[in-house]
């Protein structure tokens, strides 16, 4: 695997892991957070959609998406798809960081774990 | 006279042990390693004399800060378990508590020497226990610098890892306090190191490496005969084996007509009383307050010695209280110990991986993983806090970090080391003051004081916890501002 095509899955989970981080910080926003306490459907739809985070949060999710496909062309798929999990060491420290969430010694090891799974894999690519 | 007695030994072998299988399995191994690797130059000698000044300055930095909590030195077991007291008696005085020599053999005739030697030229008797922890933590990161460069690693890339090594929960958490295990490390060095020189050594080196080992700490032994297994053929391994059990055995003679307090090695019965310090048999005798976790003991092998968890107080044997990492959970809300965790853990597992690659010393690295395997085999059971003993298996542990060079992706594993140096290193600092003064809230609460008093003075009974004027462990928790783990 060359480093043009690791950059770009790199850029795919990237786009992925950051959807889901600006997702987050859209969907505990007050006024979101207000409008799903209230239980009034249509109302929530709006506030979601009209969210400039969750918007950008999807758009994300989409352009990470299409990367994603022109990966798929190049890489095999059992090549390609362990570096998603890559995304799951992102998004924990996403977590600690940015939404103060607790990351245990387990959750910790467990990502070292996982990169250096995909180390193997990426090795014998 | 020593060549008659091996010439006699060398008959004896060969008409009766020489001619069985074992033998001719044993020496088929192959044990001669390639002559073109690396070997030990003038510049490996002065970079590695550079990382002991190193070593020596983090040791007395670490001593300063430990020096700030007077209790420390003065109370058993409150600092992670440890008998710094006791030792720093040992050092220094031919009637302290000599008692340990059951399982660590001979280190108080090995190391009072010196220590009568600092005290004779008017060093006060701690400054001296100090100087000689001092002083073997430069040596021992000297020598780990030597160990990298016979691993074959690059210079630049050996004081990486020998700068991971200053920087780890092992070396700070252990460099400020006057203990056994420097010492023991030192061995485990010694006999990591003899097992991968290049040029073979004279059978006096694997006596030295032999008597240390098992002379520092029983359990130790085992480095010395792996080492000395991988790569000496039977004959001389049984000679040198035998001679130095009774070398250890004759000094310990010697060390008991001395000291006043030391025991026997060689006597089961303390041995066999070492058995109220396997958790599993704690846990059922109820004297250890937390269960038996073995995945815990593991963590605190494999993680623990590299970068330190918080500390927190617990009850032992249900009569006295101290620090302990043992089961803690990560600090809420800091990032420098969950980057230093995750980076270590593929910095290691990358080791394994290029260990696997290693070839051209393959019988070593067996050597080295078998040496890992028995430690994590004791320590999985034995230890109440299992960090205590960190410094016997942390040579390993970096050793096999080293051959992540060997593994595919060399700058990531350069990549990884420099994580771990900078984030483990922010965060064992701050974890190795928290212990300190939690250490130093404990040994300022009466109650704590007047139990280990107890315990030193008439050996009370674990079961027996009528004092009534004893702090609970929750009152204890909210004194120091510290908590349990969830």
């Amino acid at each position: 695997m060359n480093v043009q095509l690791i950059s770009l899955i790199l850029t795919s989970v990237a786009l992925s892991a950051g959807s889901q981080i600006v997702l987050k910080k859209g969907m505990i926003a007050p006024k979101v957070q207000e409008s799903l306490s209230s239980g009034d459907m249509p109302a929530i739809l709006f506030t979601v959609l009209t969210s400039p985070l969750i918007v950008g949060g999807l758009f994300s999710f989409g352009l990470s998406a299409i990367v994603w496909l022109f990966v798929l062309s190049k890489v095999p798929l059992s090549s390609a798809y362990p570096f998603v999990a890559l995304g799951i060491g992102v998004t924990v420290i996403a977590g600690l960081t940015l939404f103060g969430e607790n990351v245990t010694t387990s959750s910790a090891i467990g990502v070292g774990l996982i990169i250096l799974g995909i180390l193997f894999v990426a090795s014998q690519a | 006279m020593i060549n008659t007695i091996q010439a006699r030994y060398g008959a004896i072998f060969d008409a009766t042990i020489g001619k069985l299988w074992v033998t001719r399995i044993w020496d088929s191994i192959d044990r001669d390693l390639p002559s073109n690797r690396q070997t030990i130059s003038r510049a490996d000698i002065l970079l590695a004399a550079v990382f002991g000044l190193l070593g020596i300055a983090a040791s007395v930095w670490a001593f300063t800060q430990t020096h700030r909590a007077p209790g420390l030195h003065t109370l058993l077991d409150i600092y992670l378990n440890s008998d710094v007291p006791a030792w720093e008696q040992n050092f220094v005085s031919t009637d302290g508590m000599h008692s340990r020599t059951s399982v660590h053999p001979i280190i108080s005739i090995l190391l009072y020497p010196f220590g009568a030697l600092l005290t004779s030229v008017g060093v006060d008797p701690l400054s001296a226990a100090k100087t000689l922890i001092v002083v073997i933590m430069g040596a021992n990161v000297a020598l780990f610098t030597l160990i990298t460069r016979l691993l074959g690693l690059p210079r630049s890339v050996g004081a990486a890892f020998s700068m991971l090594f200053l920087i780890s929960a092992g070396f700070l958490f252990w460099s400020g306090v006057v203990e056994s295990y420097p010492f023991a490390c030192f061995s485990v060095l010694l006999a990591l190191f003899m097992m991968l020189r290049v040029r073979s050594a004279h059978w006096s080196w694997w006596i030295a490496v032999n008597v240390l080992t098992l002379g520092f700490l029983i359990t130790n032994w085992m480095f010395g005969l792996i080492a000395m297994a991988v790569r000496l053929k039977l004959k001389p391994f049984l000679a040198i084996s035998v001679s130095s059990f009774f070398i250890v055995v004759a000094l310990s003679v010697i060390q008991n007509a001395t000291f006043e307090k030391a025991a026997f090695f060689f006597n089961p019965e303390p041995i066999l009383r070492e058995a109220r310090f396997f958790q599993p048999i704690m846990e059922v005798e109820g004297s250890y307050e937390e269960d038996w976790r073995p995945v815990s003991n593991l963590r605190s092998i494999y993680v623990t010695s590299v970068v330190a968890m918080p500390v927190y107080l617990q009850e032992f044997s249900g009569y006295h209280v101290a620090t302990t990492n043992q089961n803690s959970s990560l600090p809420e809300g800091e990032l420098s110990p969950v980057l230093a965790i995750i980076s270590w853990v593929v910095l290691f597992g990358m080791g394994v991986w290029g260990a696997a690659k290693r070839r051209e010393i393959g019988v070593p690295l067996i050597g080295a993983a078998l040496m890992l395997g028995f430690q994590t085999a004791l320590h999985i059971i034995y230890g109440e806090v299992t960090f205590l003993y960190s410094l016997n298996f942390l040579p390993l542990l970096l050793m096999f970090a080293c051959l992540s060079w060997y593994a595919p992706y060399r700058s990531v594993a350069v990549g990884l080391v420099s994580c771990v140096i900078l984030f483990g290193g922010l965060n064992n600092e701050r974890r190795l003051q928290e212990t300190i003064d939690a250490a130093d809230c404990l040994s300022e609460i009466d109650s704590v004081r007047n139990r280990q008093d107890r315990e030193r003075t008439q050996l009370t009974s674990p079961q027996d916890n009528s004092d009534d004027s004893r702090t609970s462990i929750e009152s204890i928790n909210s004194i120091c501002n510290t908590k349990s783990p969830s």
